[in-house]
């Protein structure tokens, strides 16, 4: 049996911010624990009003989430119940970083935010998996207040890199992608505040799912609930990548993968120039990665055998089922075209819904 | 008559809308890969779907209009693997607005190629209607040679007459 040491984080930490409007606040604070036995608890003092929150952590070792308990002992969430399974809920359970982002309640199904302690026990693991004892690991603990799980807004940095905001073609397309990015969302009751600004960021994106200390910088300058997207000509010198998310769920704090990153060359195609088809799925691309890092994940993955933690996404397991029965779904993993076209893909399931509404950066 | 009926044959056939030509499997099996949203596959992974692998992602560059990427991705493929036996079809990518995509992905991946060839491309590319977004792009190349073409062959900058101090009574 482990041992667990139990660390009061909220008893050291630092108030950092408080934003929002007159319906919901979104609490910043930070801390840190050290491991011993290679786990440690955080624990979170949830009030009344509070209805999500959000873990951050960037640790010497990689860490990832052991357990989820709730202020009246029940355990919530057990990794050992999800990894290894076909089924996705959220990253936080591997250790695959450093850095490691948890946002709970993931759907309306898992255990709601109650008053009381909450505890959290991470654990920090080396590259072969073995626990490690005195390993640090800073935190920043964000809650909302925001009872309104059918209605949000989410606040999104748009960031061109270098030149690109000065190529009227890219800025008119990237508008209009906006808009139907916008009435995807509509019918869910979420609405994206775009703000844009240009920058000196190099026109060819990192991969932020490895972390950049590029995109570290940048969100750094991001407001506590605002999301960073940035638009650059490639991702990582190619054209791989039409856009990433840098982690599922992702951080609403600065660490390097805190993005989105959008590449500009891959949606125009090989004339260079922004059809309205192209403008359709531009948007539907930003929708699809920004709902990444809120906490989607595909419904099914493109083996046809590995599926979201929805229960309303069916489970289906070959190529026409899925598209038969997932094709239109915003988070289908591919789009569903033949050469000259592609359907719209802007559905959401009632459950993926519920999720992106309790994602602590939806006010 | 017959002049007449020659001349109307011609014309119909001139009006005949052509129809879009079929993928193969092997080329369909490429789109599909190509295509996917998040990551798209590596140029290895598509090498095992082709016994022409070349020709069939020049296929894809010039046929699949969507999704967007496909084509792109798959001139990727062409100039990361093939340039060698595809070098023409990359000859036209940078001289053509039609093409412009693909003109700007070359010129990003410049620096992956053989200095011959990206000073090949440049030098087509700084020669023709793109010329001003090439050297954006070339003039911090890691090969000097087309660094250096596109520094030299910047448009030159007309002097403005300097202004006058205004002076205030």
């Amino acid at each position: 049996m482990r041992a667990i040491l139990i660390l009061p984080l909220l008893g050291a930490c630092d108030l950092l911010k408080e934003v929002g409007d007159d319906s919901s606040t979104l609490l910043t604070e930070e801390g840190e624990v050290v491991t011993e036995s290679g786990v440690a608890t955080v624990e979170i003092d949830v009030d009344s009003v509070e209805t999500a929150f959000m873990i951050t952590a960037d640790g010497e070792h990689l860490v990832s989430v052991d357990e989820i308990i709730d202020p009246s002992g029940d355990t919530v969430l057990r990794w050992s119940d999800w990894t290894g399974t076909n089924t996705n809920l959220t990253s936080a359970i591997y250790p695959s970083s450093s850095e490691m982002v948890l946002n709970w309640p993931v759907r309306a199904e898992d255990a709601k935010v109650t008053p009381g302690k909450w505890r959290v026990v991470l654990s920090a693991v080396n590259s072969s998996g073995r626990y490690q004892s005195g390993s640090k690991i800073k935190l920043t603990v964000q809650t909302k207040d925001d009872s309104d799980f059918l209605n949000g807004t989410v606040n999104v940095r748009l960031v061109y890199a270098e030149g690109v905001g000065e190529i009227p073609a890219v800025r008119d397309a990237m508008e209009a992608g906006i808009e139907r990015w916008k009435d995807i969302w509509a019918p869910y009751g979420l609405t994206p505040v775009v703000t844009t600004e240009t920058s000196d960021f190099d026109p060819n994106l990192p991969y932020p799912g490895e972390g950049s200390e590029d995109i570290y910088d940048l969100v750094m300058d991001s407001y506590e609930d605002e999301l960073t997207m940035i638009v650059g000509e490639t991702i990582r010198g190619g054209t791989d990548y039409l856009g990433v998310a840098g982690a599922i769920p992702g951080t609403l704090t600065a660490n390097t993968r805190s993005a989105v990153v959008v590449s500009w060359l891959a949606s125009a195609g090989t004339d260079g120039v922004f059809q309205d088809t192209d403008i359709t799925i531009l948007g539907e691309t930003m929708a699809h990665e920004v709902g990444h890092y809120m906490g989607l994940f595909h419904p099914v993955e493109q083996t046809w055998s590995t599926w979201d933690a929805c229960d309303d996404t069916p489970d289906c397991t070959s190529e026409s089922a899925c598209i038969s029965a997932l094709g239109t779904n915003l988070m289908f993993p591919t789009p569903v075209c033949d050469f000259d076209g592609c359907i719209e893909q802007d559905q959401l399931s009632i459950v993926q819904e519920g999720i992106m509404h309790r994602y602590t950066g939806t006010l | 008559m017959l002049t007449t009926l020659l001349l109307l044959s011609g014309a119909a056939e001139a009006t005949t809308p052509l129809a879009p030509p079929k993928p193969t499997a092997e080329q369909r099996a490429l789109y599909n890969a190509l295509k996917v949203r998040d990551s798209g596959p590596s140029c290895d992974e598509l090498t095992a779907l082709s016994q022409d692998i070349a020709s069939d992602l020049i296929w894809i560059v010039d046929n699949a209009k969507q999704p967007p990427w496909a084509g792109i991705r798959a001139a990727r493929c062409i100039l990361s693997d093939h340039l060698e036996a595809k070098a023409t079809d990359v000859d036209a990518w940078v001289v053509d607005p039609e093409k412009k995509g693909l003109a700007l992905l070359t010129l990003s991946m410049l620096d992956e190629v053989p200095e011959t060839a990206a000073v090949r491309f440049a030098t087509l590319a700084l020669d023709g209607p793109l010329a001003e977004d090439a050297r954006a792009r070339l003039v911090d190349s890691v090969h000097p040679a087309v660094a250096n073409m596109a520094v030299s062959t910047e448009a030159p900058v007309v002097p403005q007459e300097p202004k006058a101090d205004v002076v205030e009574d």
